[in-house]
């Protein structure tokens, strides 16, 4: 459900405060990619001309806008040869947004398996909150134990509790060098072990990802490795020796300093497999060791499994249904399934009879800390001007 | 000894004490301790100046006398304060005279662990350095690693946010953290995240991890696990001045090097240091910066000599990089022992602010300038490379004003911290010693927003009650 980011009211942080103390609801947006509904309490953050509040890379610390784009920030950041290590990554069949709807929705790559997420990255946060008082949580500094940590809770927090104004990151060297290994024709069951394998090992595994085959796509596990230069190659080699040993596998292919980054910039793309108009496509998260039980429970009923990265932990299920009541259960009984496996699971991609019959299952579903996010949700935002619980996507 | 005002949350807690024992010891049987000898212990915690004993200490061995004990406080309107291993610098575990102390030590398994999946489950009463123990056959280690790790609990970790010297590269606690299981102030029990590395809804173990026992209790965490690196290797530059080597860690981080740790240490606390570990620190120099990086074999020897030229350039006199593994241990023994060798110099207390890394040279004039101007000594020795200082004020404890002094020094290089665009603290938290400098960092309406956080948790504000926030802002 995509919003016209063209056609939305445009507020400096200035005319925000001042909406927001006069009490008028506020849905701040991004560039609208967000499976939300567009509605009339939308608004979006006006640019800058300088989006950058400043940056040093010597002390690894950026502050930017909320508004300026992520692949303007990446530019910056890689003209000094840094990065955000967690990897910017758009929503499967979206495109990268504004630094402050990657924030508000915690995207974060392949790498966060080894380098933490989004939120493990932000180092302070200026925002106003339904009140419309500006406050300034975290800092510039790395370690930070004064008080609570508002900067995480609100790190992935959609909008429900505050509108982000900027954003100040870590930022880290890039890696000098990312080689990938790719294994052909492994089933579920082993792709997940090898990819266990590779990154309990040492040898710099910063990216895990398996594609089941399916009549459009050869099957294929992707491991990367980014480190020292001159280690690289040793690494790769050394890591084949030891999954051959557990594995026995046919020896991969190898992707190369200049294939091996174009696959994964088009796994943060959010291209790492076709989404067409009318598909549903869920992002599902289960502990590993139940990826296979979940799969071969909902297989039956129509969905597939189109990729899993960070070595299984977090998968892309399509569904092929269309009217609302076949919907109706099988999101039922998504949700059923993934619950008995301790985890959860997000509508990505879908109509807006998705969306309609996802909520009516999420909310018949509540969470056990429903409580505690009534509370959360008064603290910040009294008067609910922002929008409603993280749930009502 | 500096007497602590703590306000009566419950007036008639003491009136009431042996009736509480009483009714304690029907849920944890053996595990209520209220003899004045057996409090002692639980009198303090790290942050020694300080001293109250309990209303009596609890010593739970399961979740279930957890959630008991709690309903029980809760039903009888009495502040609850936990304690691990009480390590806490900064007087988190500190009790008040009201308040029950629920102490977590013995709950201290590491209930499960998943190699493939490189987690584990620990409870919150284990050793830091316990989870590292158990991993290490699996080729895995739990990276946060503060200087007390043989003694600290996770849950006590969890609560402060620890960090440590490997912290630069790696994190601190909260990013590893993957669930929590915490008994709430009613003494229900909610879990929050598992074994997924994404969560559903609010970072509730964002806001949990650091928040000093504001907020529950944590039994139980489920931790990540990392792998072992192939080798590291540490390394020692000398400088002539404090100026110099702060210079240098900037200079380090600029060339994009990520040295797994960048720890600093000033004269009066080399000395102190090889005189206990013997580890060969130069004597002739002002500041020591000790540097390990990780990897292979080939990385280390490329980023040793990349850092070497770097200390060169910015006026190292001495560069000695460690050529073997016993001369490796021994050089981190010194470091880590640290704040027991410089005991014996004297009393002294431990701040910990954190300023850019930039303004390190200009924070440590501050820090000389400050003590000099209160007549007292400072030592310095602390995580470079995130910029967390610790200046260590040496005092006279037996003479009268001193330790006031040495908190007022204190003080005022936690001010300049800020002022310096750092913050209050860094890895030891605000507990009881910091408390009253927190609207130095917040405005207002930004500590009222936090209160009203705990709230969200604590309605009653009986959770670790007099820790943290201003005592004038408590209703």
């Amino acid at each position: 459900m995509k919003t016209s980011l063209l056609s939305l009211p445009a507020v400096s942080p200035e005319e925000l405060q001042e909406r927001l103390m006069a009490r008028i609801p506020t849905c701040l947006r991004g560039t609208g990619q967000g499976a939300r509904r567009p509605s009339a309490d939308d608004v979006k953050l006006a640019g800058q001309d300088d989006m950058v509040v400043f940056y040093a890379p010597e002390e690894q610390v950026v502050r930017v806008s909320a508004a300026m784009p992520v692949a303007a920030l990446s530019v910056l950041l890689s003209q000094h040869k840094q990065h955000l290590a967690f990897e910017p990554s758009a929503l499967a069949g979206r495109s990268l947004g504004l630094v402050g709807g990657m924030v508000g929705m915690n995207l974060s790559g392949a790498r966060r398996l080894t380098h933490g997420a989004c939120r493990d990255h932000v180092l302070g946060l200026s925002f106003l909150d339904g009140r419309g008082q500006l406050h300034r949580a975290g800092g510039r500094v790395m370690k930070n134990v004064t008080g609570l940590d508002l900067v995480k809770l609100l790190t992935g927090s959609r909008g429900t509790l505050a509108a982000l104004l900027d954003v100040t990151f870590r930022t880290v060297p890039q890696p000098e060098s990312s080689v990938s290994l790719v294994y052909k024709g492994m089933s579920l069951v082993n792709a997940l072990a090898l990819m266990a394998e590779a990154l309990r090992s040492p040898f710099g595994v910063t990216g895990a990802v398996c594609a089941p085959s399916s009549p459009s796509c050869e099957g294929y596990v992707a491991l990367r490795l980014e480190g020292f230069f001159a280690d690289v190659h040793a690494r790769c080699e050394a890591l084949c020796a030891l999954l051959a040993a557990g594995f026995g596998s046919e020896p991969p292919s190898v992707w190369d300093a200049e294939t091996s980054p174009a696959f994964w910039q088009r796994l943060a793309d959010g291209r790492a497999f076709d989404v067409h108009p009318n598909d549903l496509v869920f992002e599902l998260h289960v502990p590993v060791s139940s990826l296979v039980s979940v799969c071969a429970e909902l297989a039956p009923k129509g969905w597939r499994l189109a990729l899993t990265d960070w070595g299984g932990s977090r998968s892309w299920l399509v569904g092929p249904f269309q009217d609302a009541e076949d919907m109706a259960g099988n999101f039922r009984a998504l949700q059923s399934c993934v619950r008995r496996h301790h985890g959860w699971a997000r509508l990505l991609h879908g109509s807006d009879t998705a969306i309609h019959v996802w909520r009516a299952a999420t909310m018949a579903s509540s969470s056990s800390c429903s409580v505690l996010e009534q509370r959360l949700k008064r603290a910040f935002d009294p008067y609910g001007l922002f929008p409603d619980l993280m749930r009502w996507v | 000894m500096p007497h602590v005002d703590f306000p009566f949350l419950a007036p008639d807690a003491l009136l009431r004490r042996q009736e509480h024992v009483n009714a304690l010891r029907k849920i944890v049987a053996d595990g209520v301790l209220d003899s004045e000898e057996a409090l002692r212990v639980y009198e303090t915690d790290a942050l020694t100046a300080y001293r109250q004993r309990p209303l009596c200490v609890v010593l739970p061995r399961h979740v279930d006398e957890v959630k008991a004990v709690m309903a029980y406080a809760h039903h009888h309107g009495l502040p609850v304060v936990a304690r691990g291993a009480g390590t806490s610098l900064s007087g988190g575990s500190l009790p008040s005279a009201d308040s029950l102390l629920i102490a977590l030590t013995r709950m201290n398994k590491i209930v499960s662990l998943n190699p493939s999946a490189r987690t584990a489950v620990v409870q919150a009463g284990a050793t830091n350095l316990s989870i590292s123990h158990a991993a290490r056959s699996h080729g895995l280690v739990y990276a946060p690693d503060p200087s007390s790790q043989v003694a600290c609990t996770l849950g006590g970790n969890i609560a402060m946010n620890a960090g440590g010297a490997h912290c630069f590269k790696y994190g601190v606690t909260s990013n590893h953290i993957l669930g929590l299981t915490v008994v709430l102030a009613d003494g229900t029990e909610q879990t929050f995240g598992g074994e997924t590395w994404a969560q559903e809804g609010y970072d509730w173990l964002g806001l949990l991890v650091g928040s000093e026992g504001q907020l529950g209790l944590v039994v139980e965490a489920t931790v990540r696990l990392v792998p072992q690196a192939e080798g590291a290797r540490p390394m020692l530059l000398g400088f002539p001045s404090a100026a110099t080597a702060g210079a240098c860690v900037s200079a380090i981080v600029a060339e994009g090097i990520v040295p797994v740790a960048i720890e600093y240490m000033d004269k009066p606390c080399i000395y102190a240091c090889e005189a206990f570990a013997k580890a060969g620190y130069p004597l002739d120099v002002e500041a020591l910066l000790l540097v390990e990086v990780e990897g292979s074999e080939a990385e280390i020897n490329e980023r040793l000599a990349h850092i070497a030229r770097v200390g060169h350039a910015m006026g190292a006199t001495s560069v000695r990089i460690s050529q073997s593994e016993a001369e490796t241990t021994a050089i981190w023994k010194g470091r880590k022992s640290a704040y027991s060798a410089m005991s014996a110099l004297g009393d002294y207390i431990c701040m910990d602010g954190v300023i850019p890394t930039p303004k390190l040279p200009e924070a440590l004039e501050g820090v000389s300038r400050i003590c000099r101007d209160y007549g007292l000594k400072v030592a310095n020795v602390f995580h470079a490379g995130d910029g967390n200082l610790h200046p260590l004020i040496l005092y006279n404890a037996s003479q009268e004003g001193e330790l006031e002094k040495a908190e007022a020094a204190g003080a005022a290089i936690l001010r300049l911290c800020v002022e310096l665009g750092g913050c209050l603290s860094g890895e030891h938290g605000i507990g009881l010693e910091k408390r009253d400098l927190m609207p130095c960092q917040f405005l207002p309406h930004e500590l009222d927003l936090q209160r009203a956080i705990k709230r969200c948790f604590d309605p009653a504000w009986r959770l670790n009650p007099h820790k943290v926030f201003p005592l004038e802002a408590v209703e």
